[in-house]
């Protein structure tokens, strides 16, 4: 008896045993050939369903917990980036200071509330907010983290701040010992509501598992993150770097006119 | 022939495998061994039934179903399942609930399935102990000089109730009494543990109690949270009642990770062991629900009876007793406390906590604990790697350096694409342009009014 081992399977060529007729072996090769057509297309179909995630696609490494100044740091290092002074209005409900902190040493630059001031992209900036009206005695010491800038028009960049529009709720829930996480962000054009608004308290709460910066950049461009908790300096606020690393704040005169639309 | 007599000659011929065209034995391949297991089943029920019938059928049915079986196991690994959370390749998928929400930490696919998968941000940051970048794969430092600045490395513990309560805590040579008012708030140093002193409670009179509070150094989860809001700290009269029934209560304060976070605004959580099921340990329970703040652990012990202030050191010499410092916060002496973690003389039953060092300026390094400056410390790996982890030790051991070689094996799987030669962009446009065919037809038909000729 003469087999060729190396084509036929093992058992057939063992005394004693019989031969797989050529139509079994044909229906082994037609159902390894199935089966492996259907792995590959399993396997084809699963990549796509994991590719079709909230982004796209796209990996963002930072997110909403990142530590601050994180974000503005990466934001500082694309190439052309120039870190740009950018109008920004710090709203308070019902009116309030605010400051702005400059040095690692607590000094400060203080406004009104509303009121417009140029801060470095890419930095982090610890404020206060104090003497609100509805919280007497209440001082809360947020951070504003600018990562982008806008491009107003050149000799009008004070009619176009980024405003900053801080909620009851929001200033409630810090005192409470909450720590509310906001994502300031230009919204895209062909997605604005078509109405005009000269608020900026429009906000929507986002769950807790979604990547603020993510849903952000899919809305438009995100300018800024700004981060309100209850944590209020104490002796050792200068020595433990409460008050930031130091960046510089403009005081700006406020605009002589209000941003007009230009009809097409 | 000659194959065909070799083979036989094989004493136990299902061991050795078929021989290809040049005479040589092929290596064992799975389908190989698989007939082979298959064909002593097939024997093997064959004998069992003592029957003698065609055994292809037993062997091929057995075939098939190990094929599928092999089949089965293979596709069915390539897929995350229903509940990707429970596995650890690919993304995984947070709840049903959130049927689109994708855990961005944690993918440990290496790219195999088209999942690319950037070190997570933390990592990013500082790549390893005493390594911060740069080097492929490692940004340079992006983030690291502010975030540690703004976080400020303290941790700010508010003690919220009961009020009228009194806290003090553990200094040099004794206690300082009456430091925080509760509600009252305080920034401790993180990663060390410190003796608290728990008095006037309301309700209590005459309970002190000698409670230890650990403070968990920042993670890259917390550090924001922990740079804006204060870490509450309650002790109930539960809690109280626990503790005089000389049972031991521990509280882990944690932050959430976003998948057991009920609520959109983030807050911290507290786990106490009393109320958890015996045997679960809180912090390790904490640990696998969030990031932990602080530990507070509490029991009945008196820290300042008597045998603790013996006045008859180790040494066998008698120590004065004005070498005990009595301070007290209702005079305006407020001292700060000393960390406990790591000390040999108070509190050794403590743990030492986790050392780190303390803030620096901007884009500089954290103060080292050891030396005290932003100098690299003793044992301080200073040596680069192509890859951006540490290299051996630069230990000052006295002797001239003796280091000869280091080899820095990178077993990194990577799967780096070749760059882009041919770029094509397709273009769509939906809807599609449609418009109108140009005219090219014009049938100007005009009528003039006529008027009725009467």
């Amino acid at each position: 008896m003469y087999c060729k081992i190396q084509h036929l399977p093992v058992d057939i060529c063992q005394p004693g045993s019989h031969r797989v007729s050529p139509r079994s072996r044909g229906i082994v090769r037609k159902l390894l050939l199935a089966v492996g057509v259907l792995a590959a297309l399993h396997s084809t179909l699963t990549q796509t369903t994991y590719a079709q995630t909230r982004t796209r696609g796209r990996y963002l490494p930072l997110d909403q917990t990142v530590p601050p100044g994180m974000a503005g740091k990466w934001a500082g290092a694309q190439r052309g980036f120039v870190p740009v002074l950018q109008a920004v209005r710090v709203d308070a409900p019902q009116g309030g200071k605010v400051s702005y902190y400059t040095s690692p040493a607590a000094e400060s630059v203080e406004t009104e509330s509303s009121a417009v001031v140029a801060l470095q992209v890419g930095s982090v900036y610890r404020l206060k907010i104090s003497e609100m009206p509805e919280y007497p005695g209440v001082e809360l010491f947020p951070t504003v983290e600018l990562i982008d800038r806008l491009h107003p028009p050149a000799g009008r960049e004070t009619e176009f701040p980024v405003p900053i529009a801080l909620t009851d709720e929001e200033i409630s829930l810090a005192v409470s010992g909450r720590l509310v996480t906001k994502v300031v962000y230009l919204e895209q054009p062909d997605r604005a509501d078509p109405i005009r608004r000269t608020d900026a308290a429009r906000s929507e709460i986002a769950h807790p598992r979604e990547n603020l910066l993510a849903l952000a950049d899919e809305k438009g461009r995100p300018m800024a993150i700004v981060r309100i908790g209850g944590r209020e300096p104490d002796a050792g606020a200068i020595n433990s770097g409460f008050y930031g690393v130091g960046a510089p704040v403009q005081l700006l005169k406020p605009a002589t006119r209000s941003p007009k639309v230009v009809n097409p | 022939m000659y194959q065909s007599h070799g083979f036989r000659a094989t004493p136990n011929r299902t061991e050795m495998p078929p021989r290809n065209r040049q005479g040589r034995r092929r290596k064992h391949t799975l389908s190989f061994e698989l007939r082979q297991a298959v064909y002593h089943i097939g024997r093997r029920v064959a004998a069992s039934h003592h029957h003698r019938f065609d055994t292809t059928g037993v062997v091929m049915k057995y075939y098939f179903l190990a094929l599928a079986t092999v089949v089965t196991v293979c596709v069915g690994c390539t897929s995350g399942g229903g509940n990707r959370l429970s596995s650890r390749s690919g993304s995984a998928r947070l709840s049903e609930f959130d049927n689109e929400g994708v855990v961005a930490r944690g993918n440990m696919d290496h790219g195999h399935r088209g999942n690319y998968v950037m070190p997570p941000a933390s990592m990013m940051v500082a790549s390893g102990p005493g390594v911060d970048g740069p080097g492929p794969g490692v940004m340079n430092c992006l983030g690291m000089d502010s975030a540690h600045s703004m976080a400020g490395r303290t941790t700010q513990i508010k003690f919220v109730e009961p009020e009228g309560m009194s806290i003090g805590w553990q200094i040099a040579g004794g206690y300082a009494d009456n430091q925080v008012a509760v509600p009252g708030r305080f920034s401790f140093h993180q990663a060390a543990a410190y003796r608290l002193k728990v008095s006037n409670i309301p309700g209590r009179e005459g309970l002190t109690l000698y409670p230890t509070l650990q403070v968990y150094p920042a993670h890259p989860q917390t550090e924001a949270y922990l740079a804006h809001s204060c870490v509450p700290l309650q002790i109930t009269d539960e809690d109280l009642d626990q503790i005089q029934a000389n049972n031991f209560v521990t509280k882990v304060i944690y932050l959430p990770s976003p998948q057991h976070q009920e609520l959109a605004i983030a807050g911290v959580e507290t786990l106490v062991s009393t109320r958890l099921d015996p045997g679960l340990d809180p912090v390790a329970e904490a640990d696998r629900r969030g990031t932990i703040l602080a530990v507070f652990r509490c029991g009945n012990m008196d820290m300042e009876s008597p045998e603790h202030n013996s006045m008859v050191t180790p040494d066998g010499t008698i120590r004065q007793t004005s070498a005990i410092r009595q301070v007290d916060g209702e005079k305006g002496e407020i001292v700060a406390p000393l960390p406990i973690g790591g000390m040999g003389g108070y509190g050794n039953n403590i743990p030492p906590a986790m050392m780190m060092g303390g803030p620096g300026g901007f884009g500089q390094p954290p103060v080292n604990p050891i030396m005290g400056g932003t100098a690299q410390g003793w044992g301080m790996p200073i040596t680069g790697t192509p890859i951006g982890l540490a290299g051996p030790a630069h230990l000052p051991l006295g002797t001239p350096a003796g280091l000869k070689s280091h080899t820095v094996r990178n077993k990194t799987k990577t799967r780096i694409p070749d760059p882009v030669d041919h770029m094509v962009i397709d273009v769509k446009q939906k809807p599609g342009i449609n418009v109108p065919a140009p005219v090219k037809h014009i049938e100007y038909e005009e009528s003039q009014p006529s008027f009725r000729q009467w």
